[in-house]
């Protein structure tokens, strides 16, 4: 049931018509256990940005500047 | 305003040293243009269109660079997990050269949706674009990387042994 779900939202996302909430839940499922097979390859597309938007919080611009690597 | 400068084309460009250059040009610029200061409705407004701008071009010249391919590590190893790690940096290292290559406006809007999540409205003032267009960029940009997942999943299932 969650897959169809998700199936529906991911659809919703490549057309540009999800909602930042949408969008959240879509990057929750794919950070847990249990995504389904046939939607595994968009895993990696969902922690990249994760990783790109902690690197952006934490990182070397924003707040402090830091050049630290 | 020029903290403020920062974070914008930080948040566009990714780089903090391009940043620092991009508001130095922008901060150079108003300088030089500073007979015409009392002409200007906004300062700040006319600093973040020339931000935009300016960090627009150089994605633009970026994109135009051709990106070093980075071979992946060869592993002749049977064992999986490392393979799918390996596999899984390969794919991770083709999406940020695939995001590198994507067009200014859709590689700015892009990021500002999923890195920031801002909304379709605050990217479009960010952006100076209509609503509409935000979407057809992020519609746009994102697809570009769905098929190279896509066609990177087939390469992988075809050789795989």
């Amino acid at each position: 049931m969650e897959h169809t779900i998700i199936k529906a939202l991911l659809e919703k996302y490549w057309l540009a018509e999800t909602t930042v909430g949408e969008e959240r839940t879509l990057a929750a499922y794919f950070r847990g256990p249990d995504v389904d097979p046939g939607l595994e390859p968009f895993r990696d597309l969902f922690a990249y940005f994760a990783e790109e938007a902690g690197l952006e919080a934490n990182g070397s611009g924003a707040s402090g500047r830091k050049t630290t690597s | 305003m020029k903290d403020k400068l920062f974070r914008f084309a930080f948040r566009l460009l990714q780089n903090v040293q391009e940043a620092e250059d991009a508001v130095q040009d922008v901060m150079a610029g108003v300088w030089a243009k500073r007979d015409q200061w009392p002409q200007w409705q906004s300062m700040e407004a006319y600093c973040m269109t020339a931000t935009r701008n300016n960090c627009l071009d150089r994605l633009r010249k970026k994109r135009l660079t051709p990106v070093q391919e980075e071979k992946g590590l060869q592993v002749s190893s049977h064992d999986k997990d490392p393979y799918e790690k390996m596999m899984d940096k390969e794919i991770v290292h083709r999406i940020r050269k695939c995001m590198q290559e994507l067009p200014g406006n859709q590689q700015m809007v892009v990021r500002l949706r999923e890195m920031d999540g801002f909304s379709y409205i605050e990217i479009g003032e960010i952006l100076g674009m209509s609503m509409e267009q935000v979407k057809i960029n992020l519609f746009r940009g994102r697809n570009a990387i769905k098929k190279l997942i896509i066609k990177e999943e087939e390469h992988g299932w075809n050789t795989q042994s």
